[in-house]
């Protein structure tokens, strides 16, 4: 399994998407860290270090979340296609480890995408004089980690199932909606009959990616994590990685 | 070394593997004929364990199997010498040993411990980097699915001296090919597979004085 995940992340080390996702997340942490943004919400400009933090978490959150979804998309079906999955399982790996472990080294090749960008959000506490929340920064990653874990676990194994594009799209619908979440459960309690209804059972379905980013941001901030929502993001990353025991590529 | 009786498999109510029984004994190259959608590619995954069979017995004489499957994509950013590293090490083998492996079947496929990678290799390269790695381990059973398919003159020529000096080392091949020629010049028996169905045993004694093609010719016309 460490060779697989070894080569996983080699591969995914090459892959030109990585790269770029690193770069426009670090381009948009300059440029909103730089003082130049003119960020408003109902008139009011966003500004200083408390207002703006939270913005910055969301971009590196986003910016990772969607990486992860467009790193694992593609990295069942392309083995499947290149006929490099046979060669493995007539060596005595299973399917659920294969896949895991493509995932895994999906999760990793995030992960140091992720490292990079908060490497660069540290050196904004630093010029901002908050270098003394550097300490939480490791913490909050390490949380933040949660979210990109669960649209690669979530992207692999619909990919096992579906096509790319069907699989693509459903991670993305779980993603939007995960980032959006209260904003739908603000927007559910506007409507009534079967539009609220449908807002809640998405809110129900998906997991709150929104309230992992902003027990992340609060780490650095100071505040306590809300343990029942992180216990909960917990429990959907596990839910969804038992799927790769589950699910089975048919006959492939 | 390798014994098929009665074979089947059945993909959503369609058979595509019909009672299939052979036997390819020990140091043998056995080959499976047929058109597309014959069965002989699902009766190799079967014997691979790719593929569940629906009925049928399978008796292996070995766990180290090797296989070829048919032009598989290698990862391009590899060198030939990495690939087979890799695929050693999935293997169990530790470092210095996949290190080791890859040296020895660089040199026995004729294949150059370049810095090439694999994405600049030739088709005949590839093949023969399918069948270095099907090679790791030494193993006493080979399953090749189209070894020649796609080589130039040279490559196909290359390829058959190769399979043909592995027979000689005591190896058992079994061979899913189109190219009747070829496997006239490697194999000693094998099975024509239409529809899933046995149609005819060919044993180069037995059917001495008449050519692989005549006999693939006949049978054909008499299925149709």
């Amino acid at each position: 399994m460490i060779t697989l995940i070894q080569h996983g992340l080699q591969e995914r080390a090459r892959r030109r998407e990585l790269f770029v996702f690193i770069a426009l997340g670090l381009l948009l942490l300059l440029f909103l860290g730089s003082g130049n943004a003119a960020l408003s919400v109902n008139g009011e400009p966003i500004t200083g270090f408390t207002m703006l933090f939270p913005v910055i978490m969301h971009v590196v959150n986003a910016t990772l979340c969607i990486l992860a979804l467009v790193l694992s998309v593609h990295t069942i079906p392309e083995e499947y296609r290149r006929k490099t999955s046979h060669l493995i399982w007539v060596r005595g790996i299973s399917q659920p480890a294969y896949h895991f472990s493509l995932a895994l080294a999906n999760f990793l090749a995030v992960a140091l995408a992720g490292l990079i960008l908060y490497g660069a959000v540290g050196l904004y506490l630093v010029k901002n004089g908050e270098g003394a929340r550097l300490g939480a920064l490791l913490l909050s990653f390490g949380m933040l980690s949660i979210n990109t874990g669960i649209i690669t676990s979530l992207t692999s194994v619909l990919s096992i199932v579906w096509p790319p594009l069907v699989a693509g799209l459903l991670s993305f619908f779980v993603l939007l909606a995960g980032i959006l979440h209260p904003v739908l459960e603000w927007v559910s309690y506007w409507f009534d009959g079967w539009t609220a209804s449908v807002l809640r059972a998405v809110l129900r379905i998906t997991p709150d990616l929104d309230a992992i980013r902003s027990m992340a941001t609060g780490l650095i901030q100071g505040t306590a994590p809300d343990w029942h929502g992180l216990f909960t993001a917990l429990l959907w990353l596990y839910g969804i990685s038992l799927l790769f025991f589950v699910l089975r590529k048919k006959e492939a | 070394m390798l014994t098929i009786k009665n074979l089947t498999k059945v993909y959503d109510k369609k058979t595509v593997v019909s009672g299939v029984s052979f036997t390819v004994g020990r140091g043998e190259a056995f080959a499976l004929l047929g058109s597309n959608g014959a069965g002989k590619t699902t009766t190799i995954r079967m014997i691979l364990g790719l593929a569940k069979k629906t009925a049928g017995e399978m008796g292996i004489g070995t766990d180290a199997i090797g296989y070829q499957p048919e032009s598989p994509g290698f990862p391009p950013f590899l060198t030939g010498r990495e690939v087979l590293e890799y695929y050693a090490k999935l293997q169990g083998m530790n470092k210095a040993a996949a290190k080791e492996e890859a040296k020895r079947l660089l040199m026995l496929t004729g294949l150059d411990d370049s810095k090439t990678k694999t994405g600049h290799y030739s088709k005949g390269m590839l093949q023969r980097l399918a069948l270095a790695q099907a090679l790791i381990g030494d193993p006493a059973l080979l399953i090749l699915d189209e070894p020649t398919a796609g080589l130039d003159a040279v490559g196909r020529v290359e390829m058959i001296r190769l399979l043909c000096r592995l027979k000689k080392e005591g190896k058992t091949i079994v061979i899913n090919s189109h190219i009747l020629s070829d496997i006239e010049r490697i194999c000693d028996k094998g099975l024509l597979l239409d529809k899933g169905r046995v149609y005819r045993n060919w044993d180069r004694y037995a059917d001495e004085g008449k050519s692989l093609e005549q006999i693939f010719m006949e049978t054909m016309e008499a299925v149709q």
